[in-house]
């Protein structure tokens, strides 16, 4: 120990010139071939695309894609010089030749007063509160448009100088521009302006006004030539400048306000970081991709920053994470351990040395502060800086270091330790903590004065081999390899593996609410109940389980690094903020434990490329990803999102593009989408685009949501509605005219029939009294026949009478003609018939006799006509028989 | 045709004529610009006399002008060519110009030294910056002297300097200017 204190005051000897530590910057090249392009304006419009004006054209950006507008889309020249945007969302633009021009359906119109043009560059542009354009230009003064007239001020209306850097405008309406010879606050009173000059009279250090930012009445930030950033109040007259001393970085080209830090591109030095809380600058230097040569600062609504420069366009998304690359110039890079002393110096290590550096210096020179000592040798492997500010170096197999950082004085303890090999410092108040490979070390400090107190498994330590000790109030909890977690309280020894998927815990902390979390060999994080571990709720999910580190940061959220990155977990909302290589951790991969912070709170990490600082911003992890809906095709064409709500059913195939603004990470963006009343569920896609077709009639809602991870919970959302309307022959009013038409209809079609049957009620009433008269005619001469008729039934009858009378002599008359006939037949019959028959007879007995000719021809002849007697007879007889049958 | 050369013809050609408010415009009676390149591995010097200028105090313009080719002093006659024919191109671009307007009052009325700020375009090597450039007038009874010192970054005209000597070049360079001027 004496040997330490004698070379002490030789430590601070070897010293290399360093770099200091900066945030990352992404470059873009919107160019073909990567080719540099001179940046002259960045504007990021209300929607949240960036459009940077350059000497190639402007560019239209949404962190992937990127759009270029020239001549061919109407702009009269390439050399884009200001941008701005007017109420209604339409892009203005300014060139090198004093035109403008403004971005209407997908063209550029020039905007062209009676008044005429320009004549030297416009370096601004800017819509007053009224809506009335203002611009600036390079040596031709300042000009405004109201009521449809151009006006310009000049000199003989009080502008101090022609050359115009910028405009503002404050909170009273009053434009404030920068020139070379002071601000000119312009008051528009009607159609003419008066203007109230702010230079060397009224308390300005430098007339040069390159940049104004009105922040109150009494606070207005303005960049000027010489004098840096100076806050100056109006009202009194007064300033304030942001360094005590001389500014010595250079002219300022420009500078915005970012939550409370003001960055400011200088070009002669860098791009400058100021602290308005701290007061604090820290300067990017000359020479980091061009850093030296910005011209102009944006900032869009994530808070990233965006730089232009002559060689092209760079974004950062703030120095919340900063990077110490080459810490140790040329030498080894991998860095075994931090910690931050009580003076503000970085001190780390490789396998090669210890090394410090001031932080928060323009120029930092590199220390070894072990150069000079016997412990150049050693290597150090673990760092910690105790309540003192003294630094704890501890070595690989050769015990630990005490550094005084004021005097450089070292008190070196081997012996005193169960074993040399510290693989982690840690500490509360006066007592710090050992964990090495052969027990734990608690060492009391108070002064120079120490007490050693070694502990191993055989006093009842959980393993002899741990990776942390991590005192927390009357408890010292050991991160143990192979035995889970151990404890010790005033009641001796524990240890606890319940519930663990492995026994190896590289390290223990507790987070902002007070609960103690394990990082459990590659199976990520676990959480402590008091008995047994729960792994993290899903909605923590890692992005890697293979941890590092483990820490909290100033919030106590908790910070977790892994080879994929650092996971931000708010354990207050249980949410995870994952940051990669969107803020540049691209190949890092921290060394086990090597973790430590400063007095603000950063954390410094250490890396297989450097020193990684992270400042534990919160609001970071409130940004979102910002979605957009782009466009609407109707049947691939374009149209108006205006004209959505009036879609006919048979526009029926709509393709709705959209995009999301997360410049950060635009590639690790996820779209969620959900057509209410028509998909069931969201639905999560890479793609920019989704395409519905033969949608039945109805009303619609597209609802979009953009998350960098898969938790749409928090995430911003958009939406637009649609509707599709029926065809005509289902819409209400159709229902109403076919109702009306049918009442109409209906009461026409009644009144028709009752007005037809009246008519042929009155019709069949004229033709039934003409038909009852006819009636009454034909019955009158009805009854006139009959009376006739019954005359003549009279007539009849009486006649009848006769006849019957008649009849009846007649038929007297008859009959007894009659029986005189049948008596005279009845005597032919019979009384004739014996004679014939008699004679018959003897005519046959004749015949019987011989006769001669004579006699025999006698006798034929006589039979003859016999028989035809006889025939009469028999004639005569029938004819009575038939007239007895005839007469009844 | 830019205004700074507009300016220059302007202040060339009205310098013979006396300004209506009695003052006189100030022109060159001598002058000389230094370059320095100070690089890692070579110190590069060259000087011209051949500088000719005229300030108008009335409105504070200036227009400064020196032919590229009239610098002497370099090291080696090499050196010369190279600086005339690679890097300056002088034949192309003969002449290097800073006109523009002095930004701070100064009374030329009245006998004393003015830190001053100057801005205006520089010109060289055909290609125009916009600076503002520090420098010191000094007015006495009947001259007026300028002092200044400035750097030019050679990337802002456009000047490359091949990979195989940029030790041996500075990519800034200092140029410092002295002129005394008297009333015409």
């Amino acid at each position: 120990m004496k040997q330490s204190i004698l070379i002490a005051f030789l430590l601070f000897s070897d010293c290399v010139s360093g770099v200091s530590q900066s945030p990352y910057f992404q470059q873009y090249f919107l160019l073909k071939r990567n080719d540099p392009m001179q940046i002259n304006s960045i504007y990021q419009d209300k929607t949240g695309f960036m459009w940077i004006g350059t000497s190639t054209g402007l560019f239209k950006f949404d962190g992937k894609n990127h759009q270029q507008f020239g001549l061919a889309q109407n702009l009269p020249n390439e050399d884009i010089t200001a941008i701005t945007e007017d109420s209604l969302g339409r892009i203005w633009v300014g060139d090198s030749k004093g035109r403008i021009s403004f971005f209407e359906n997908n063209h550029f119109l020039p905007f062209e007063p009676r008044e005429g043009n320009a004549v030297e560059s416009i370096s601004d542009i800017l819509f007053d509160k009224d809506g009335n354009l203002w611009f600036g230009t390079h040596n031709d003064g300042l000009y405004y448009f109201t009521d449809n007239r151009l006006y310009r001020v000049d000199e003989q209306e009080g502008m101090p100088d022609l050359y115009v850097y910028d405009l503002a405008e404050d909170e009273a309406g009053n434009i404030w521009a920068g020139t070379d010879g002071g601000a000119a606050i312009c008051t528009l009173n009607g159609k003419s302006v008066s203007i109230n000059v702010i230079n060397y009279g009224d308390g300005l250090p430098d007339n040069i006004i390159r940049k104004i930012i009105p922040e109150r009445a009494d606070a207005v930030w303005l960049a000027t030539e010489d004098a840096g950033v100076i806050k100056f109040d109006p009202t009194s007259g007064k300033y304030e400048s942001l360094t005590n001393d001389v500014w010595t970085y250079g002219s300022v080209s420009d500078f915005i306000m970012r939550g409370d830090k003001l960055w400011v591109s200088c070009p002669q030095s860098g791009l400058l970081v100021y602290s308005l809380t701290s007061g604090q600058i820290t300067m990017h230097p000359l020479g980091i991709l061009g850093l030296a040569s910005i011209r102009v600062l944006a900032m869009d609504a994530e808070e990233n920053i965006w730089a232009g420069s002559k060689y092209g366009l760079l974004r950062t998304p703030g120095d919340n994470i900063e990077f110490l690359e080459n810490p140790i110039q040329s030498g080894n890079p991998n860095i075994l351990a931090v910690t931050v002393d009580g003076q503000q110096n970085l001190w780390y290590s490789n396998g090669e040395g210890l090394y410090k550096r001031k932080l928060y210096a323009t120029e930092s020179k590199i220390e070894k502060p072990l150069a000079l000592t016997a412990y150049n040798k050693y290597t150090v492997i673990s760092l910690y800086t105790d309540i003192e500010g003294f630094v704890w170096a501890g070595l690989y197999g050769e015990g630990v270091l005490r550094i005084n950082t004021r005097t450089g004085k070292v008190a070196y303890f081997n012996k005193e330790l169960r074993n040399g090999n510290i693989l982690n410092i840690s500490g509360s108040g006066q007592t710090v903590w050992l964990a090495t490979l052969g027990g734990c070390t608690k060492i009391t400090f108070q002064g120079e004065q120490y007490s050693f107190r070694n502990y191993s498994s055989s006093d009842g330590l959980v393993s002899d081999f741990n990776y942390q000790v991590y005192p927390d109030g009357p408890r010292v909890w050991f991160a143990s390899d192979g035995k889970g977690l151990g404890m010790m309280d005033d009641k001796g020894f524990h240890r606890y593996d319940k519930g663990l998927p492995s026994r190896v815990i590289y390290g223990v902390v507790k987070d902002g609410k007070g609960q103690l979390w394990v990082n459990v060999q590659d199976n990520g994080l676990y959480k402590f109940d008091g008995e047994g571990f729960h792994p993290a709720d899903s909605s923590m999910q890692l992005h890697d389980n293979d941890i590092q580190i483990l820490t909290t940061d100033k919030s106590g959220n908790l910070l977790v690094m892994h080879r994929e990155g650092l996971d931000v977990i708010d354990v207050s909302n249980n949410k995870v903020r994952f940051l990669s290589e969107d803020v540049g951790l691209r190949n890092k991969i921290a060394s086990l434990n090597a973790v430590g912070n400063d007095n603000a709170g950063n954390v410094f990490i250490g890396t297989s490329g450097g020193v990684i600082k992270y400042a534990g911003e919160t609001d970071f992890l409130k940004d979102r990803p910002i979605p957009q809906i782009e466009t609407i095709k109707i049947f691939d064409q374009v149209v108006d999102q205006a004209d959505l709500p009036r879609l006919g059913y048979s526009d029926n195939n709509i393709t709705i593009g959209y995009l999301g603004f997360w410049y950060q990470n635009p590639q690790g963006l996820n779209f969620f989408y959900q057509l209410e009343n028509y998909d069931r569920d969201w639905i999560s896609t890479k793609n920019n685009s989704v395409t519905y077709s033969r949608l039945p009639p109805g009303k619609y809602t597209f609802r979009l949501k953009a998350s960098e991870n898969t938790n749409t919970q928090t995430a911003n959302e958009t939406s637009i509605s649609f509707t599709i309307q029926p065809p005509f022959w289902q819409t209400i009013p159709f229902y109403i005219l076919a109702t009306a038409v049918l009442v109409i209809g209906g009461y026409g079609f009644i009144k028709y029939r009752e007005r037809k049957l009246r008519r042929d009620n009155e019709l069949l009433e004229g033709l039934i009294h003409q038909r009852t008269i006819e009636i009454k005619r034909q019955r009158d001469e009805i009854e006139a026949r009959n009376k006739e008729i019954s005359a003549k039934s009279d007539e009849i009858h009486r006649m009848n009478e006769n006849l019957e009378s008649l009849v009846k002599e007649r038929t007297v008359e008859l009959e007894r003609k009659n029986q005189a006939l049948e008596d005279y037949a009845f005597i032919n019959a019979h009384k004739l018939r014996s004679p014939v028959a008699s004679i018959l007879g003897l005519v046959h007995l004749i015949n019987k006799t011989k006769l001669d000719e004579d006699g025999t021809e006698i006798c034929r002849r006589l039979k003859s006509t016999s028989d035809e007697l006889d025939n009469v007879v028999g004639s005569i007889t029938q004819a009575i028989e038939r007239g007895d049958k005839l007469i009844p | 045709m830019s205004v700074g050369r507009h300016l220059l013809i302007l202040l060339f050609a009205t310098s013979f004529f006396i300004q209506s408010n009695g003052q006189k415009k100030y022109g060159t009676q001598s002058g000389e610009i230094n370059f320095t390149s100070d690089a890692e591995l070579e110190l590069i010097k060259a000087s011209s006399k051949q500088v000719r200028g005229l300030l108008d105090p009335a409105t504070h313009q200036f227009a400064f002008t020196v032919d590229i080719q009239s610098f002497k002093g370099f090291n080696s006659e090499l050196q010369r060519d190279h600086f005339n024919e690679k890097y300056l191109e002088s034949e192309k671009f003969p002449k290097a110009t800073f006109s523009g307007k002095i930004i701070e009052e100064v009374d030329f009325s009245k006998e004393g030294t003015y830190d001053v700020r100057a801005k205006g375009e520089l010109d060289i090597h055909g290609q125009k910056q916009t600076r503002i450039i520090k420098g010191r007038i000094t007015v006495s009874k009947d001259a007026l002297k300028i002092d200044v010192i400035f750097f030019v970054p050679l990337s802002d005209h456009n000047i490359s300097i091949p990979f195989i000597v940029n030790q041996k070049i500075a990519s800034e360079i200092e140029v410092s200017f002295a002129a005394r001027l008297a009333p015409q």
